[in-house]
């Protein structure tokens, strides 16, 4: 890799006009392997081996200069120098006419960049630690898979459940003309149960949860794992009995987990700086905004390994660019103090602060990392609750709202377990078919407490630069307004009873 | 009609293992009996159960490897089951039905998950027949056809068996893309080889029950280079049988590799085709390839529609369509079967008899009401579809002398030269590959970057003579067919350039790779 960089660098910089400025080779080399069990029985069992070459090229003068990214090739997972030199032929000579031919549009007018400093002020990297692959007993596993989903056999009115587990082993080759040599990565390991049923109404219902970890001793073992399944199978069964949502705008609290989906959602989406146009939702804050209330912070720290028992999913030590992971704070005391950044697509006056992340085969963004909430003053659970009937009162509502937790694992703000607290002292109440009318921005500066214990949630995030493994680690909080809807529904439960079981375990016959 | 069934579902049924011991029980078969039975009962108020309930599972065993330069970039084997489920409602002159189509799941152990899916997805199909009848009858079209009766049969063959040797394959894949990197000016190359087995079980409510064997291998290798202008350019060879066993050995892989690769830098010193219309020769395997295109899908009723009984063809031609010939002097038959995808046990059928549609390939939900299906039902969601389509001609010549009356049409017209086409990229926009000017002293001169000439079943009938030549063509578009047919002369065809596939040239020469 290093060879074919040298020598197509050189070449390009003595022969080609415009001449480039930098180049930079990423293969990622994924090894995975899936299993899945569905009613005590395996129905999936796979492994896989990809690697994916991403080369970006800039072109130009530091004050003036262009990038091109090309959108990734599948590269042979044989070390074969022949095809490996000839798709970074191909790769290279892709991103650098992309560059070529942005850097004509830079001149003639368009957005010109700003930048002061010198390319050296990201100083080279080299380390070449390829990461152990990670401890993985594939037949413990299967058996784990197996046991865990036989759970929902007791479960008649559950349609359909499964349990997936699944391991990848992520090795990130790195190399640029500023001398950076980097090989790095870390392990993925994650089991998901997941579940669905029909309300007598017809409302799909489904709920899973989310255990992840760097491997597999960090995940939870098979006994934590089944009281899982069973918590989803009687939260799936009491919800089909529940009433329906309705229409409701008033306090609410969402648990520790709940809040992660909030932080991710509302504010974290917010701090990544040069989002695209094309992004879904609002533009980024601006730098000394106030978006939170004053006794909230939020920093992002990449080089956090845990927090709350769990291992994190936005750990790691370099981002996509060679740049060494930091911690950022992104928001003091409310107010923004920077946003995340990345050297791509726009390396601005600032510099990347190592949150330049991406999907393979996608170009780099600045992304989240782990996404950690402080606050100061935090109360007890306990007194967070009377503080929800205060101020269901105080607003003159008939109840207020608890969010327990959030129904899939995905990012999206999907509302799960949602409870009717009532300030008369009746129980609470659990509703099915809540949904979140898109929050606006303003429900960050509506948030009245925090709780003193803090949970950290796992997530895939999807953004401009694909999906990227994210946590956030918040406490519970407690917001002055939230509204809600009917979730809108379609379909009808079945006619016929579920067919029996076969008799035997593992569903064989 | 289709209604989503569950995504979870779907996605549960999602990657390995009937490839075990092939047990005593079958709990595919055993799921679909076991759903098909308490299904009967299936009835929404006030409305009438389903009069016809079908269950169509495939469960398919893959391999496949791609090669670039030896090395291998991408190998997966895997096993998918496919369960299609249609319901219909109202009776056999007057219906509809409600279908659900499942993406494939690999899935593996799956008796329980199976008969949940059925249950879950016959309810689903029953709802959407009844709302879809309920329509119908409200606004009724004329000549909405039914569904054509038809004698249950009891087909019970075993699946077909893995036989592929994944390393050995491999292994080959790699050697044969190797053989690519003493071609320099190639820009990209590939070698694909895929593998897939297993069969297709139907039950129905009329007390049908079948399962057959499914197979089939393919060998692609294919090469990319790039004209002084910057067009790109390339050749291929796709090899297709029913076992693996069947495709070519290690010389004739060698010998593919040197032709396409020789095609392929013949075609980036070529000079770029200019628009054309006049006479066109489709010699060889490019005959068999234009009646693949044109013919095929028009026999299974494919827009645009051929009238029975209208001259579509030639007078001096006879097609029959025969999927219960297995073998043709000494070669396999790549689309042959025992039994169609709605259990309809087929007979060869004359198509076109003297130029004269004679014939539709028909399946029960296309035959016309009154008539039995043919038992075409071959594509994925029960489409009608070609098998062994043989196309013969009474008057023929050979080669030599198609090609001196290519040449005599064209100085009749006042044309510089006629156009020869020999290999077509076979697909959806079949581009010739191989295209030829001859000149009137018999001198040929490949060209480069033509556009598929779109032809269809209108433009048979500009067939003016063919050779003596009959070719095989293996395709698969959704069912495994072969077309045996002869070279043809068609005195007016369109042809015209592609909107080029045009790109720079390389800012960086290539890399040696002889260099370890």
């Amino acid at each position: 890799m290093s060879e074919e960089l040298s020598r197509s660098f050189r070449f390009l910089k003595e022969n080609a006009v415009p001449a480039p400025s930098f180049l930079s080779y990423e293969v990622i080399q994924v090894d995975s392997r899936s299993i899945s069990a569905s009613l005590g029985a395996l129905i999936r069992d796979k492994s896989g081996k990809t690697r994916w070459l991403d080369v970006a090229a800039r072109v130009g003068s530091p004050a003036l200069e262009a990038d091109g990214q090309t959108p990734g090739a599948a590269l042979t997972y044989e070390d074969t120098p022949a095809a490996i030199r000839h798709a970074l032929w191909l790769e290279t000579d892709r991103a650098y006419r992309a560059a070529a031919k942005r850097s004509t549009r830079v001149e003639s007018g368009g957005a010109a960049r700003v930048e002061d400093a010198a390319v050296s002020r990201y100083p080279a990297v080299r380390r070449e630690i390829p990461p152990a692959p990670p401890e993985f007993d594939a037949s413990s596993w299967m058996n784990t898979a197996i046991e865990v989903s036989a759970r929902f056999r007791e479960h008649p009115r559950i349609l359909a459940s499964r349990v997936d587990v699944t391991v990848d082993n992520v090795t990130r080759y790195l190399t640029n003309t500023e001398g950076t040599r980097l090989i790095h990565g870390r392990g993925f390991v994650g089991v998901r149960i997941s579940a669905e049923s029909r309300a007598s109404d017809g409302e799909a219902l489904r709920l899973a949860e989310t255990f992840e970890a760097a491997d597999s001793d960090g995940l939870r073992n098979k006994d934590e794992l089944i009281a899982a399944a069973d918590r989803i199978a009687a939260d799936l069964t009491r919800l089909l009995d529940a009433p329906a949502a309705e229409p409701f705008t008033g306090p609410a609290i969402f648990s520790a987990r709940a809040a992660g989906a909030f932080f991710h959602e509302l504010l974290g989406r917010r701090l990544e700086a040069g989002r695209s146009k094309t992004a879904a939702g609002p533009p980024p804050f601006a730098v000394d905004g106030k978006v939170l209330p004053d006794f909230l912070s939020v920093a992002f720290d990449p080089t956090r390994r845990q927090a709350a028992g769990v291992e994190l999913n936005g750990w790691y030590e370099y981002d996509d660019e060679g740049v060494k992971a930091r911690r950022v704070v992104a928001v003091e005391h409310g107010v923004v103090r920077t946003l995340l950044r990345a050297r791509s697509p726009l390396d601005g006056p600032d510099g990347s602060n190592g949150h330049g992340r991406k999907e393979p085969g996608m170009p780099v963004a600045a992304r989240q990392s782990n996404l950690i909430v402080d606050a100061a003053g935090a109360v007890p659970e306990a007194k967070l609750r009377d503080m929800l009937i205060a101020e269901t009162r105080r607003q003159h509502k008939p109840y207020g709202l608890f969010f327990r937790g959030v129904a899939g694992d995905r990012g999206a703000l999907d509302a799960g377990i949602v409870y009717r607290v009532y300030p008369d002292g009746r129980p609470d109440e659990l509703i099915r078919g809540v949904e979140l009318a898109a929050p606006p921005a303003a429900s960050l500066l509506g948030i009245l407490a925090a709780g003193d214990r803090r949970e950290a949630l796992n997530l895939h995030s999807e953004g401009d630069s694909g999906s990227v493994p994210v946590s956030v680690v918040a406490p519970s909080i407690l917001v002055s307004e939230i509204a809600v809807t009917r979730r809108p529904h379609t379909g009808a439960p079945p006619l016929l009873p579920p067919p029996p079981l076969s008799s035997l375990p593992g569903g064989r016959r | 009609m289709k209604r989503a069934a569950s995504p979870l579902l779907i996605a549960a049924c999602a990657a390995v293992a009937w490839t075990q011991q092939p047990a005593p029980f079958d709990s595919v078969l055993g799921a679909m009996r076991a759903e098909l039975l308490r299904n009967r009962d299936l009835s929404l108020p006030n409305q009438p159960p389903p009069y016809f309930i079908e269950y169509l599972t495939r469960v398919q065993s893959s391999f496949s490897v791609t090669a670039t330069l030896g090395a291998l970039v991408s190998r997966n084997r895997d096993t998918a089951v496919q369960p299609e489920i249609r319901v219909r409602a109202g009776d056999y002159d007057f219906d509809c039905a409600g279908e659900s189509l499942a993406a494939a799941w690999p899935v593996s152990g799956g008796y329980d998950l199976l008969r949940r899916y059925l249950w879950l997805s016959t309810d689903a199909a029953y709802r959407s027949a009844v709302e879809a009848l309920a329509r119908k009858r409200a606004a009724p079209r004329t000549g909405a056809a039914g569904f054509s009766r038809a004698a249950p049969v009891s087909l019970i063959a075993p699946a077909a068996q893995d036989q592929v040797d994944s390393e050995l394959w491999c292994e080959r894949a790699r050697g044969i893309s190797a053989l690519f990197a003493k071609y320099p000016e190639v820009k990209d190359s590939g070698v694909e080889v895929e593998s897939r087995w297993g069969s297709f079980t139907l039950v129905n409510s009329e007390g049908s029950e079948v399962r057959q064997p499914e197979s089939a291998s393919r060998l692609r290798i294919f090469a990319v280079a790039q004209a002084p202008d910057g067009m790109l350019v390339g050749d291929e060879a796709t090899f297709l049988s029913s076992d693996i066993f069947h495709l070519p050995a290690e010389a004739e892989t060698a010998r593919a590799v040197n032709t396409v690769a020789a095609n392929t830098i013949a075609l980036a010193n070529a000079p770029r085709a200019e628009e054309y219309s006049g006479p066109v020769l489709f010699e060889g395997m490019a005959g068999a390839q234009l009646f693949a295109e044109a013919l095929s899908p028009a026999l299974a009723g494919k827009p645009p529609e051929m009238q029975m009984g209208v001259r579509v063809l030639p007078a001096f031609f006879d097609v029959v369509d025969d999927p219960t010939q297995t073998e043709w002097r000494g070669r396999n038959l790549f689309g042959s079967y025992a039994v169609d995808r709605e259990g309809v046990i087929p007979s060869p059928l004359r198509v076109i008899e003297k130029g004269v549609l004679k014939a539709q390939l028909t399946t029960r939900r296309s035959a016309a009401a009154g008539a039995a299906s043919n038992g075409r039902s071959r594509l994925p969601g029960g489409g009608a579809g070609v098998s062994n389509l043989f196309v013969s001609a009474s008057e023929v010549a050979p080669i030599a002398q198609l090609r001196k009356k290519l040449l005599a049409l064209c100085a009749e017209r006042g044309k510089p030269y006629g156009v020869i086409v020999r290999k077509m990229a076979f697909g959806r926009q079949s581009a010739p590959l191989l295209a030829y000017r001859i000149f009137a002293d018999g001198r040929e001169e490949l060209v480069r970057g033509l556009a598929s000439p779109n032809i269809d079943s209108r433009q048979l009938s500009h067939i003016v003579a063919a050779g003596d030549d009959p070719v095989f063509f293996e395709f698969s578009s959704g069912a495994d067919a072969v077309v045996l047919a002869p070279s043809v002369l068609m005195d007016a065809v369109d042809l015209r350039p592609e909107q080029a596939n045009v790109q720079q040239l390389p800012a960086l020469p290539p890399p040696d790779l002889s260099k370890r």
